[in-house]
């Protein structure tokens, strides 16, 4: 049947039938192929650096203005995304830092 | 003095026309149509303003500017038209490679090898490509050559359609090319419909997780990874995914910047200028005016809006395996169309709620798609 397959000359409404176990293999070789991708990529996950465990924060450091406005941030930040949110470290942007 | 004006008369086009070649006339008002969507409505002007002037030139009678040379026992009598010459990058699968180089080397697969289901998606959205060939594959007026060319259109990705139609079909090159970048450009009119038809509003709100941060390490790997394992499983497709992911590692090993410039701006575009002159001069009027063009681009909707569908319905199963982390928009970009099916499933998440930001997202199965249709060309390549 593959031979007749082969054939795309001849190909008509008749062999329907050939054209959709075409279009199911060649389908399945897409599909086969990106998952097989799919998992070779998802290894590729074990080749990140692993990153430095960011440093404690010490609450008791930052001023009061600064301890609001973390807050504030968070809890904005909680709102949108709808998750629990947990605060990790507290950055101080200068005028420097926002040019 | 009458008989030099005879033969002067003779030999200019417009004798040929008023001798009934109304075709080329034809062609030429079609150019004069593509010239003004591409300057006027900016639609891919990059690649329309090059196609709609190799038509220009091709259909003026007499001008010879397509015409093989003549060889006379091995002796060449007449040299043949530049773009005679030109063809033969197309022909012989040069331009759509060279392209695919350019592509890889502007390309970031970061979002995909972030979110590595993606690839699922842009397995999904090729549904189109197949459902298009059973579709035409039915019609009497094609065989299975034809049906799959036309079918490669569903892709949308102007490189692999040219290379497989110049494979399978090369006399419907011209009508598959031109449909394939005409609905490419149309893409932010073909997608939101059939989006908006099979998602509901609270789909289209999924607010989606950020993407992880890609190393230069794994950025490195992919390109390497994906020849490897395609070009095993399917080499038919090693011209347009070796190119592809050989630009993409020139970029991504970050030592050759000038190659990297060089693949990404100059190539690119000098090839984009030779492919689309190439291509837009096999649409000759013989070649072009006929019932079967019209049948190619209604086929081309029907890929394109069945690709779109597959892809979204595919967003929708992930959505619900998912307990609702997958947008079902972001399936619709991995139809390719780079990166402007990702711009419409960003548009549309944003339509429904300003604060969604599904462009990253949406890039990861805009790429996979890329790789996704070449695949589908190898596959076609397998049994025709």
């Amino acid at each position: 049947m593959f031979l007749a397959i082969y054939d795309g000359e001849n190909f008509n409404a008749a062999n329907f039938s050939d054209a959709l176990l075409i279009t199911l293999f060649s389908m399945l070789l897409v599909f086969l192929i990106l998952a097989l991708l799919m998992f070779i990529i998802s290894l590729l996950n074990y080749a990140r650096p692993a990153k430095p465990a960011p440093k404690e924060m010490n609450w008791e450091e930052l001023d009061e203005d600064a301890r609001v406005a973390a807050l504030v941030a968070t809890v904005d930040y909680a709102e949108e995304t709808k998750q629990d949110v947990r605060l990790v470290s507290v950055k101080k942007i200068t005028k420097e830092g926002r040019k | 003095m009458i008989d030099l004006f005879k033969e002067f008369w003779n030999s200019t086009g417009i004798s040929e026309i008023l001798a009934g070649n109304w075709r080329n006339i034809v062609m030429i008002l079609v150019a004069f149509v593509l010239f003004y969507l591409a300057i006027a409505k900016k639609f891919e002007p990059y690649l329309l303003i090059p196609i709609a002037f190799g038509m220009f030139l091709a259909n003026f009678p007499l001008g010879g500017i397509t015409n093989p040379p003549v060889i006379v026992d091995g002796e060449t009598k007449e040299v043949g038209g530049l773009i005679y010459y030109l063809q033969q990058g197309v022909k012989l699968g040069i331009y759509p490679a060279l392209i695919f180089l350019g592509i890889g080397a502007t390309t970031d697969f970061g979002p995909l090898i972030a979110n590595p289901k993606s690839l699922l998606l842009g397995a999904a959205a090729q549904i189109g490509i197949f459902l298009t060939f059973l579709v035409a594959i039915v019609l009497p007026q094609f065989n299975g050559f034809e049906a799959a060319s036309i079918a490669i259109i569903g892709g949308a990705d102007g490189p692999t359609a040219i290379f497989l139609t110049n494979r399978l079909a090369p006399h419907i090159l011209g009508s598959v090319s031109i449909a394939a970048y005409s609905y490419m450009a149309l893409v932010p009119v073909i997608q939101p419909p059939v989006i908006r038809l099979l998602t509901t509003k609270r789909e289209r709100r999924i607010k989606m997780e950020q993407l992880r941060e890609v190393s230069k390490l794994e950025k490195i790997i992919f390109p390497i990874a994906v020849t490897l394992v395609v070009l095993l499983l399917v080499p038919s497709c090693a011209p347009l995914i070796g190119c592809l992911m050989l630009g993409n590692l020139i970029k991504e090993s970050g030592v050759v910047p000038k190659l990297t410039e060089t693949a990404a701006n100059s190539l690119l575009y000098i090839v984009t200028i030779l492919l689309g002159v190439s291509v837009g001069a096999t649409a000759t009027g013989e070649q072009f005016l006929r019932i079967e063009t019209l049948l190619i681009i209604g086929l081309g909707v029907v890929a394109f809006m069945t690709a779109t569908a597959g892809g979204v319905l595919f967003g929708k199963l992930m959505c619900w395996i998912t307990k609702g982390k997958v947008n079902p928009i972001i399936g619709a970009a991995g139809v390719s169309a780079v990166p402007m099916a990702a711009r419409v499933a960003h548009l549309e998440g944003q339509r429904e709620d300003p604060e969604n930001y599904l462009l990253m997202h949406a890039m990861g199965p805009n790429v996979a798609g890329v790789i996704g249709s070449a695949i589908a060309a190898g596959a076609f390549m397998i049994f025709f």
